[in-house]
């Protein structure tokens, strides 16, 4: 393999799960996905383990690797690390869309939500992120499904063909538990108390996307766009359909092995800081303080 | 003219007395549990004492990382060590010696009716989370703003040797939460409170204010028995003219590209005073000017000269949590303008006076707190977009954070305005929405990374369009450069 075609790993710890892509010539070759757990390091390792067996490779394949999600800081398998709305709007960009290019990324993560839009070159223009909250997100999906006592993975089509969706009054993970308990207590059924479920995530993620505009082609992302009870609400609300990705878990971890690509074909970081040991065409990028006697501690 | 106008001229003020509010409850209002147990709320003073102690190390630590901090700045990190700084000292004695502490909120308290009564006015407004918990006792609301508990906290703790100093406290109406902490604040001390307008472009919006800041003199002088007349009044003006002037020109040296100050140092120079006093804030202040304008000619910049420039906007950040200007600039930007009430703003706004009378000197002094203000209490609040817009050129901003406090409604009320106007400029926005405690450093890091990742892709395409441009007026084969 030439270094034009460097081997490069993409490591996302997000807040539920630890996802790994490997990349070579140009391609996913290998993915894993595990639960993210408090020995973040173990958890990277597990996940590029099974990226890497998948890919048929081993470590000392790899060129570089980057990390990104709320761990990416507290690993060190990785040589860099890439903010996970950086790598969300790089992979989108990437792995494009059979409908065009695409212009708006919703990103329903495990603790947050996201909007991207791109510009026409597939560069991150804008982008809307949700507040300190857990409404809007796959982790409120999550309680949810426990509360009704359902698989989350069948949550999307119990939904299904529900006819008076309920209105949840609150967003609030603890608050809707115990509304979602007195609905059940009412009677309502499983289908309608679901359907409302996935109306409020809907809502929720949808007036972020109104306040950034869309413009399409939309690419539906993170764990929850695998429900179609979600995606369906979503589409109802937005008016436009979306494009959910083959593996729309993995696809930040993607957007971090592209990021491993770019700094090894660039020479420099993301943000133009220069890579050490490669020599960087800018010599500003060299800059590393003023000139000795300008003070400091 | 000192006969005419001196000591002995009772001044006109005296025919037009205004009406000092009776606020104080003859008996506690509320009933505190938590406050007959000493030994615990001395264990909580010692622990919040310590909290604070470890917040200005780490983030002092963090500032002295510049590779090239300004050597004037060693004055403004003494002083910012708070029970270890010489100012508890200097103040401990102007009380023995029978002085007056006045404590102050936001940024409506008249400072040189306090001064001029030989009083030390010192701002009070907190910025430590592990104080919240105590305010919450009293003040039981979670969707509150994290700055009036905080505070209230403060006081309910005796954590504070400057609140613990204050003879008396001057509250603002301006927000919800100042407006309620201030009646809470009432069984633990001697509260004033200030009726601020909403709106204030109006005629009896001006006299009433004029009639407020009358009947706060009335209080200065009642509790400090000193009278305030023309030659101090006139006196304190001058300090506060100067320090607004140094401040200023402070000011238009974060506009130097590269920047030579970092945003938390600009930010940590602008608290000084809130305790400091004034006068010698004014010789540390013009000392750093002068090291600055010598850097801006000789070229030194203070961090990375590509850094996105940032500016910083939205409720007040409180030293010692510096939590957010330290994730902005340690992610690679570069604060080069606020307009927070805890920044910039503070000294920012000169006292216009025509001539030095006692009604027009009273008057632009009095004035200069309510009209040139830009707090979202106000409506229409227009000035302050304005302003925000004018400092996006001036500074040649690149991007702004606008900073909510959770509970915060005015300042996130305004937040979209702002945002769309910064836009209409081509400058992003991020709204960052947090709390006093540090643990949400790791998300809110992620939005701050990814904002300044958006600022640099955005600067790179505003170049590559100038080089069309020019390429297409030029009508040669430029090269696209690197």
């Amino acid at each position: 393999m030439t270094k034009e075609e460097p081997v490069v790993a993409g490591i996302d710890l997000g807040s539920t799960y630890t996802k790994a892509a490997v990349l070579a010539r140009d391609r996913v070759v290998g993915t894993g996905i595990t639960p993210t757990i408090v020995d973040l390091d173990a958890a990277a390792a597990d996940a590029l383990g099974e990226a890497l067996q998948a890919a048929g490779m081993s470590r000392s394949d790899l060129d570089m690797t980057v990390s990104t999600g709320y761990g990416r800081r507290g690993v060190d398998i990785a040589d860099h690390q890439v903010d996970e709305i950086y790598a969300k709007a790089r992979a989108a960009k990437w792995l494009g869309s059979p409908w065009g290019p695409v212009r708006t990324v919703i990103d329903i993560g495990g603790q947050d939500s996201k909007v991207i839009r791109l510009d026409e070159a597939g560069d991150m223009d804008t982008f809307l992120m949700n507040t300190k909250c857990a409404a809007g997100t796959g982790r409120f999906l999550e309680q949810m499904a426990k509360v009704l006592g359902v698989p989350l993975e069948e949550l999307g089509e119990i939904g299904e063909g529900a006819e008076h969706p309920v209105e949840l009054s609150s967003t609030c993970i603890v608050m809707a538990e115990s509304e979602v308990i007195s609905l059940i207590a009412q009677r309502r059924p499983v289908k309608d108390i679901v359907a409302g479920i996935h109306r409020s995530v809907a809502e929720r993620v949808g007036n972020m996307v109104k306040q950034i505009g869309v413009e399409e082609v939309v690419f539906f992302d993170g764990g929850p766009a695998r429900n179609v009870g979600v995606k369906k609400a979503l589409e109802e609300f937005r008016g436009a359909e979306l494009y959910v990705p083959k593996n729309p878990q993995v696809s930040a971890a993607i957007g971090a092995a592209i990021v491993a690509r770019d700094i090894l074909r660039e020479g420099k970081l993301p943000d133009g800081k220069p890579l050490e040991g490669i020599e960087a065409e800018n010599p500003i990028d060299h800059w590393e303080g003023p000139p000795a006697g300008g003070g400091g501690q | 003219m000192p006969k005419l106008f001196g000591r002995k001229r009772p001044n006109i003020r005296d025919a037009a007395a205004a009406e000092v509010p009776d606020t104080r409850p003859s008996a506690p209002r509320y009933r505190w549990k938590g406050g007959e147990d000493e030994e615990r709320l001395d264990e909580l003073s010692r622990i919040i004492v310590g909290r604070a102690k470890e917040l200005i190390d780490h983030y002092q630590e963090q500032m002295r990382k510049a590779p090239s901090r300004p050597e004037a700045m060693a004055w403004f990190d003494e002083r910012a060590r708070f029970l270890s700084s010489p100012r508890i000292g200097e103040i401990e004695e102007h009380k023995a010696n029978g002085g007056k502490v006045i404590g102050t909120m936001c940024v409506f308290a008249p400072l040189e009716l306090i001064r001029a009564a030989d009083a030390i006015p010192v701002r009070l407004c907190s910025g430590l989370h592990n104080t919240i918990a105590t305010g919450e006792e009293l003040m039981a609301d979670a969707g509150l703003c994290p700055m009036v508990k905080s505070t209230l906290g403060v006081k309910m703790t005796h954590a504070s040797p400057f609140f613990e100093a204050s003879d008396a406290v001057i509250v603002p109406m301006v927000c919800d939460g100042k407006f309620k902490l201030g009646e809470v604040l009432q069984d633990f001390m001697e509260v004033w409170m200030v009726n601020v307008p909403h709106i204030k472009d109006t005629q009896q919006a001006r006299s009433m204010w004029l009639d407020e800041v009358r009947a706060l003199q009335q209080q200065i002088e009642t509790l400090t028995g000193n009278r305030i007349y023309w030659e101090e009044l006139k006196r304190e003006i001058q300090l506060s003219l100067r320090a607004q002037t140094v401040a200023r020109r402070l000011y238009d040296l974060r506009k130097a590209d590269p920047p030579v100050i970092n945003g938390r140092d600009s930010l940590l120079v602008n608290q000084t005073p809130h305790t400091e006093d004034l006068s010698v804030w004014v010789e540390h202040a013009t000392v750093l000017a002068q090291e600055l304008e010598q850097r801006v000619r000789d070229g030194i910049a203070v961090s990375d000269p590509e850094a996105p420039r940032i500016m910083l906007a939205g409720a007040p950040i409180m030293w010692p949590n510096f939590k957010i200007p330290q994730l902005i600039e340690e992610s690679g930007g570069s604060i080069v303008a606020d307009e927070l009430c805890s920044g910039t703003r503070w000294l920012y706004d000169p006292i216009g006076i025509d001539e030095w009378i006692w009604d027009d000197m009273f008057q632009a002094m009095a004035e200069r707190y309510l009209q040139p203000s830009v707090c979202p209490c106000f409506t229409p609040n227009d000035p302050r977009i304005g302003r925000i817009k004018q400092m996006i050129e001036d500074f040649r901003v690149e991007g702004v954070v606008y900073h909510v406090l959770r509970g915060c409604h005015i300042y996130n009320g305004e937040s979209t305005r702002v945002k769309q106007s910064a836009e209409d400029r081509g400058v992003p926005m991020l709204i960052i929405e947090t709390e006093y405690s540090q643990e949400d450093t790791e998300q809110l890091r992620t939005r701050v990374e990814a904002f300044l990742m958006l600022v640099r892709a955005r600067r790179k395409k505003a170049a590559k369009a100038k080089r069309r441009a020019f390429k297409t007026i030029d009508g040669s084969e430029g090269g696209d450069g690197a």
